[in-house]
């Protein structure tokens, strides 16, 4: 399939996250691009869906159409790589923290060093997670570049 | 054009293209053909208008669509239901009587 239409319709896609009519939508903007490409310009190439995805407008605005009027929550790709980032660094600098006075009353001593093993646990799942976010998000935004 | 006149013609349009899409299904067509249809009716409407708006109609049951997997591309076909006929020929009374109400208007003043 064409590169170029699928990092299109990934787009529109990141945009409609959390509609359930998404796949409903993405099939339909496809079918449409698909049809227009052939028909106006003789056979689906990379060079006539650059042209028909352009005149379809930035997958933003085509995403906020179908949202009549509520705002896209998911921001831009680059805002989350930046975000996960910011995230990375907050809890590398929580898991330097000794947590030793972390709590205001006193902890049996024989508790203490449960807890901090589960709390490094847990920061170290979280981290796990947003590293996974942003190598997505870094993939999203090489493709993108790819197709361009 | 004038953006202000811009303003005025996408309200303008909001309700008239809702009446041209009804007006349009009475025969069932696909996406595609529907913008070509219009354009060549002399009148532009964007995909990207087109598409939530007959999703929008299709949600509240006056047009219903199907996916027509037959030939080697998918296509969506969309129709009008019963329900989206008795809108449209309500919502062409009140374009009618508005049409006619302006008329009177002109009239009258060109006779001034």
């Amino acid at each position: 399939m064409s590169k170029k239409l699928d990092a299109y319709l990934e787009e529109i896609s990141h945009f409609l996250s959390g509609r359930k009519e998404r796949e409903e939508i993405l099939a339909e903007i496809r079918s449409h691009i698909l049809e227009k490409a052939e028909r106006e310009f003789g056979e689906v190439t990379e060079e006539a869906l650059e042209k028909v995805i352009a005149a379809y407008g930035p997958a933003r605005r085509v995403a906020e159409e179908y949202l009549e009027g509520r705002p896209i929550i998911a921001p831009a790709y680059r805002i989350d790589v930046v975000s996960n980032c910011v995230s990375l660094v907050l809890i590398g600098l929580l898991l330097r923290q000794p947590f030793d006075n972390l709590f205001a009353i006193k902890v049996p001593d024989w508790l203490l060093p449960k807890i901090k093993v589960g709390l490094t646990v847990l920061l170290l799942f979280i981290a796990v997670m947003i590293t996974i976010e942003l190598i997505r998000n870094l993939v999203f935004l090489g493709r993108k570049k790819l197709a361009k | 054009m004038n953006p202000e006149i811009a303003n005025f013609e996408t309200e303008l349009n909001r309700g008239f293209l809702q009446i041209l899409v009804l007006a349009l299904l009475e025969e069932e067509m696909y996406g595609y053909s529907m913008v070509r249809t219009i354009r060549d009716l002399g009148y532009e409407v964007e995909e990207n208008t087109l598409y939530p708006l007959l999703r929008r109609l299709e949600k509240n049951g006056w047009v219903k669509s199907k996916w027509d997997l037959s030939e080697d591309r998918p296509r969506k076909f969309y129709a009008i239901t019963a329900a989206g006929r008795k809108l449209r020929d309500q919502l062409l009374g009140i374009w009618r009587k508005q049409d006619q109400i302006l008329n009177r208007i002109l009239k009258e003043k060109s006779h001034v």
